[in-house]
């Protein structure tokens, strides 16, 4: 079910009422119990595999602390490791490895095998990462494994986080889930802001913004320049909108039932840089690629070619984490080479920082950047992202016509998305230096709930008429 | 917690008022009053409300109509031999009407007979395009879209809106027999004045060939259909009004579509250029034709196949004009 969804509006108060009414110890287990429900409600069974890789994971986890021999905790680590991002080669990254393999079949004369008809199940990337996580951890002595398997079931499997992130830490949310918890009045009510900031980002911006970039990218060459130019950056703010509208809505959802998830968006757009966009964008999987990949491989303990090297094959894995397509290896590769041009600019990049022109000329290029680099995240492949990121300017000695042509599809709801998407700057650049949910809570009682009605307005009229999936929740 | 659920009471209840309570009790899409419908000046959802009428009565059609609002001017009842219902609505797609057979079929209704009014509008309407309109959301997208639904007809902003229109005091036809009959052209209507400078009934289409292509397999598939479960299908080309047939065999599209669908199926050609559709005293406007003129139809329909030349020689008599009827119909069942 979607946060954005009848079924949810429904299933969240009463998990809501239902958790804060049964006694404390009961709590974990109804917590499992409701984020099965929510996780079935895709499929009834997808089930069996998380359970599947949470049971793993969680004997891994025994196995490795009671072990006594470092290899052999090196050895049960590995297997974990196998076992889990095996499954996720299956059912993610099977089909690509073949269709590949099969072109080289066809080259070299040799065998080639069939495809598997599987359905990709919903979060499995995110819930991947976190079992994974979690062994890791154990055997790097962070954390202690987790003796109930209940509770490491409920980390695993948590609704709010489970299909589209942030991707939590052992040691952050499994010890939320065990402790004793009083209902906290101020976190609720930080939750539904959360709640509604996610709702705005979702329903009036992604949603509004889906139809026009889908039309566009089905078939680009029905449009000329300016029309491409603005899904191009529609999708900009579409991919944004959508994923940070859910980690908002997840936060929220989770603070309500006093549980605090990790940040995962810090105003990327702001960023004047690509490296500081990737402090910024996603932070839960950076991080993770970060500790996981990043470091064992030596991270920046080492050369700087080597750590460069390292550093472009951590953001390979994390494109292929997107998706099973080369448009999103490429996308990561060039995402690695851009932050590894940022190390070397690094001089340059501190000293434009210093004026106002300056962090406007590193931010164009950076923006600019993103947008052009989403495509290739966006299209079907790459004959479609190098067509569309081709003809982007084509028409632009016309200006007239070339805006006239890219405005005219939607210029209905243009004054909507302008207010929103103006709304979202202020917000995200005003965020940078004052947390302005601490801002709304410290102000009078008739000024909050002001804002609250007028957040609540504007999502009511502004919000998109049809509703659509979360895009992450295809990784 | 009680004072966290007791801050939270007046704005769910006043978010339950505005965005559950009142959409529903206004309703000027009718989709939640269809045995009490009311003439609220806001065309109301046709495709639901008869799909969900139907659905309710399995047993009370043996025929149906299916066509955009052009074959709201056939007078179903007499068609001979069948009771038979009209299922027009506004813009509607052969794509529509495929699912709506398909869901008549899973739910039990096999009718024996169904007719198909084809015309430009077939290709131009675009399916998807209907999903988020109150007045034209397909009864099996609603059905299976709740979200959408909800956002669609569950919303403030468009009560809102449509209240304008509903004080503004305008009536729609045939709600009042949209349940018995489903035509909503009634006889005696007033047509449409030519003073030469007549608009033609066309939309704007993004790849005109495609749309037809994609149209000319919906039509396909109904017929495949139809033969699989033992439904006769028959169609036909709706009367065009000779402004609008220019526009659209201006840039070849429509003759285009009628030599496509004759590779499908054989269809009764009313459309073609005639002295009935030379005559805008036969139309309401550049798109629709008068209830008097799909009397003549029908008696085409109810003449069948076999009798060709009865079909070519009928007359047509009204209190206006008196003509031969040679040239009402082509029954067109080979390429040319």
């Amino acid at each position: 079910m979607l946060f954005n969804s009848v079924q949810f509006a429904i299933f969240l108060p009463i998990v809501f009422i239902i958790y804060w009414a049964i006694p404390d110890r009961y709590r974990r287990y109804f917590l499992l119990i409701a984020s099965y429900i929510f996780y079935m409600s895709w499929n009834p069974k997808y089930i069996v595999l998380i359970v599947f890789q949470s049971v793993i994971s969680y004997y891994a986890g025994i196995r490795i602390s009671k072990d006594g021999k470092k290899e052999n905790k090196r050895t049960i680590l590995r297997l974990a490791v196998i076992a889990e991002a095996g499954l996720l080669f299956i059912f993610k990254y099977y089909n690509f490895a073949i269709e590949n393999y099969n072109i080289l079949a066809n080259i070299f004369g040799i065998r080639r095998f069939d495809a598997i008809n599987i359905i990709l199940p919903v979060g499995i990337s995110f819930y991947t990462f976190q079992t994974i996580g979690y062994v890791a951890d154990v055997y790097m002595g962070k954390c202690e494994p987790e003796k109930s398997l209940i509770t490491y079931c409920a980390y695993i499997s948590y609704f709010p986080q489970l299909v589209a992130g942030p991707i939590e830490r052992s040691v952050n949310l499994m010890p939320q889930i065990k402790k004793k918890k009083e209902f906290n009045y101020d976190q609720a009510v930080e939750g539904l802001k959360y709640m509604l900031l996610g709702f705005f980002k979702k329903l009036c911006i992604a949603d509004k913004l889906a139809p026009y970039v889908d039309a566009v990218y089905a078939d680009p060459a029905a449009y000329n320049g300016g029309a491409i130019a603005v899904a191009v950056i529609f999708f900009t703010f579409q991919i944004y909108c959508d994923f940070s509208g859910y980690s908002d809505i997840a936060i929220g959802v989770s603070k309500l039932l006093g549980i605090d998830l990790m940040n995962n968006f810090a105003g990327p757009y702001t960023a004047l840089s690509v490296k500081e966009f990737w402090d910024r964008w996603h932070i839960s999987l950076s991080t993770w690629i970060r500790d996981y990949i990043y470091i064992p491989l030596g991270g920046n303990r080492c050369s700087r070619i080597r750590s460069n090297i390292n550093l472009l094959i951590s953001f390979l894995i994390s494109g292929l984490w997107h998706g099973a397509n080369w448009t999103f290896v490429a996308w990561g590769a060039i995402h690695g080479m851009a932050v590894v041009a940022c190390r070397y600019a690094k001089k340059l990049i501190d000293r434009l920082k210093k004026s106002m022109a300056g962090k406007a000329l590193l931010w164009l290029v950076c923006f600019t950047f993103l947008n052009l680099s989403w495509v290739l995240f966006r299209a079907e492949n790459f004959k479609e992202a190098l067509y569309m990121i081709g003809h982007v300017f084509k028409g632009i000695d016309k200006p007239a016509e070339y805006m006239h042509t890219g405005l005219i599809d939607f210029r209905k709801n243009l004054p909507g998305i302008v207010l929103c998407l103006g709304l979202l700057s202020i917000y995200d650049v005003v965020e940078l230096k004052y947390d302005i949910f601490k801002k709304i809570k410290a102000a009078p009682a008739v000024a909050r709930h002001v804002i609250y009605t007028a957040m609540i307005v504007i999502i009511i009229v502004f919000r998109a008429q049809s509703a659509s999936e979360f895009v992450y929740f295809q990784f | 917690m009680k004072k966290f659920i007791l801050k939270l009471i007046p704005y769910v209840t006043v978010m339950i008022i505005v965005m559950v309570v009142i959409p529903y009790v206004v309703d000027p899409y009718n989709v939640f009053h269809i045995y009490n419908m009311r003439n609220t000046g806001v065309t109301p959802n046709e495709r639901i409300i008869k799909m969900k009428y139907i659905l309710d009565h399995p047993d009370k059609y043996d025929a149906f109509v299916f066509g955009n609002s052009r074959v709201g001017s056939l007078h179903t009842e007499k068609i001979e031999g069948y009771k038979c219902y009209n299922m027009t609505y506004s813009v509607g797609a052969p794509s529509e009407f495929l699912k709506n057979i398909q869901t008549f079929i899973a739910n039990g209704i096999v009718p024996k007979k169904i007719f198909i009014g084809l015309d430009n509008m077939s290709y131009m309407s675009d399916e998807e395009l209907h999903r988020t309109d109150g007045m034209e959301m397909p009864y099996e997208y609603a059905r299976d879209n709740h979200d959408t639904f909800f956002n669609v007809y569950f919303n403030p902003v468009m009560v809102f809106r449509s209240l304008k229109t509903m004080k503004a005091g305008k009536k729609i036809e045939g709600i009042e027999h949209m349940l018995e009959y489903g035509w909503w052209v009634d006889y005696g209507h007033a047509t449409v004045t030519d003073d030469g400078n007549l608009k033609p009934t066309i939309a704007e289409v993004r790849d005109v060939k495609k749309a037809i292509d994609r149209t000319i397999e919906d039509v396909r598939q109904i017929k495949e259909l139809c033969e699989e479960n033992s439904i006769e299908a028959v169609f036909f080309t709706n009367p065009m009004h000779y402004v609008t047939y220019e526009e659209c065999v201006k840039n070849w599209e429509y003759l285009y579509f009628m030599d496509e669908l004759v590779k499908v199926t054989y269809y009764y050609n009313f459309s073609y250029p005639n002295r009935y559709t030379q005559d805008s005293g036969n139309f309401l406007d550049t798109s629709h034709y008068t209830a008097e003129y799909g009397d003549l139809i029908i008696e085409v329909l109810n003449a069948g196949r076999k009798d060709v030349d009865t079909i070519n020689k009928m007359k047509y008599d009204n209190t206006i004009n008196s003509v031969t009827t040679d040239d009402l119909c082509i029954l067109i069942e080979k390429e040319l």
